[in-house]
């Protein structure tokens, strides 16, 4: 390191708070300058006087406190003995279990999605035109080959799509917990 | 010869006597909640998650094999208890609060646990101060980090130690203190 060059922050941070348990080589511009020895000073101080402080504020607290607390800690484990581990507070979460699902297969949720909404248009036209027989797939095929009737071709090709989604016996497969 | 005195106790807990597990509730109830208090640096908080985690040690006793050292287990307990209570108290922790005013003295010392000697004013705000922005630093860092830098410059735990009690290996020990000391450098710097 360059010896006229000032320690930055993170240097003066890892003098106070090294990451390791080996002593750090102390850089050759600390040892001759004052303001930088001082600012690492000061950080070593404010964390010297925290961890005092900290350590003995918990342990000047009087015996009562900790008579109090082994009580406490006991007459509870007395009343619990045996008793089933408490379950932590529930966890708000942003997308509940279903949707976490979803989000982990993006794919299949997609794939779901364009599944149902061909369905319920499919079945819209079903109930709005009389005309469309029972037997879906046998009506269409019908009406490919009778082009009288085919006054709207894309009202075919939807209901092959349906015809085509409900055959589909991979969908039938897909987990209902992980689609939905 | 005190791991042969607390194997032999444990066994007097698993085997149905209960009393016997108030050893190791009078043995260790300062250490742990030292180390919880220094996480959490709220003096209730810090009683009750010591006492919760005196009452889960007792209930998983059986799952307790004595691989590590008791105490090691139960910090590995208190540092679970510490992160859930954090991630339970979270949505009431507001913004003003970890900013508060320089200035106000806050209520979050009691009187048992303010260390201010008294000696003069000036030097209790000083300490004050210091502390509070030392103490908002370590709230700011993420459960995890915060236990691995409390146990190594607050405890002086060797990183050998930290592991065996956090699971984690030294790369991600030494990455959780070097963020950490890169995040507590962001907010004590114009301490210098």
């Amino acid at each position: 390191m360059n010896a006229t060059r000032h320690l930055g922050s993170d240097e003066i941070v890892e003098r106070v708070f090294p990451a390791d348990d080996r002593p750090i080589a102390v850089p050759g511009h600390l040892a001759t300058c004052a303001e930088c020895q001082e600012r690492v000073a000061n950080l070593r101080e404010a964390w010297l006087l925290d961890r005092g402080a900290v350590s003995g504020a918990v342990d000047d607290l009087p015996s009562e406190f900790w008579e109090a607390q082994a009580a406490a800690t006991m007459a509870t484990v007395r009343s619990g003995a045996g008793a089933p581990e408490e379950t932590p507070g529930a966890e708000v979460r942003v997308f509940p279990a279903r949707a976490r699902g979803i989000l982990r297969h993006p794919v299949l949720a997609l794939s779901s999605l364009a599944a149902a909404l061909l369905l319920v248009g499919g079945l819209s036209l079903m109930r709005s035109g009389r005309a469309v027989p029972a037997v879906r797939t046998a009506a269409v095929k019908s009406m490919e080959k009778t082009p009288a009737l085919v006054n709207d071709a894309s009202d075919d090709e939807l209901l092959v799509s349906i015809d085509r989604v409900l055959e589909d016996s991979s969908l039938a497969g897909f987990p209902m917990e992980e689609t939905l | 010869m005190k791991r042969e005195r607390e194997s032999e106790i444990l066994a007097r807990v698993v085997a149905g006597d209960v009393e016997a597990f108030e050893y190791f509730v009078v043995t260790y109830q300062k250490r742990i909640t030292r180390f919880i208090y220094t996480l959490l640096r709220d003096p209730t908080d810090a009683d009750g998650v010591a006492q919760d985690v005196f009452v889960k040690a007792f209930r998983a006793l059986p799952e307790f094999k004595g691989q590590s050292a008791f105490e090691t287990w139960l910090t590995r307990i208190a540092i679970n208890a510490v992160r859930d209570h954090i991630r339970r108290r979270r949505p009431v922790v507001s913004f003003s609060e970890l900013h508060a005013d320089e200035d106000d003295d806050g209520p979050d010392l009691p009187a048992a646990f303010d260390p201010a000697d008294g000696t003069s004013p000036e030097r209790d705000l000083l300490s004050k101060g210091i502390r509070r922005r030392i103490a908002e630093a370590l709230v700011a860092l993420s459960p995890r980090q915060r236990a691995v830098f409390v146990m190594k410059h607050y405890e002086e735990k060797s990183i050998a130690e930290i592991g065996e009690a956090t699971g984690l290996d030294e790369g991600t020990i030494k990455s959780h203190l070097f963020r950490a000391a890169r995040k507590l450098r962001e907010r004590l710097e114009d301490l210098r």
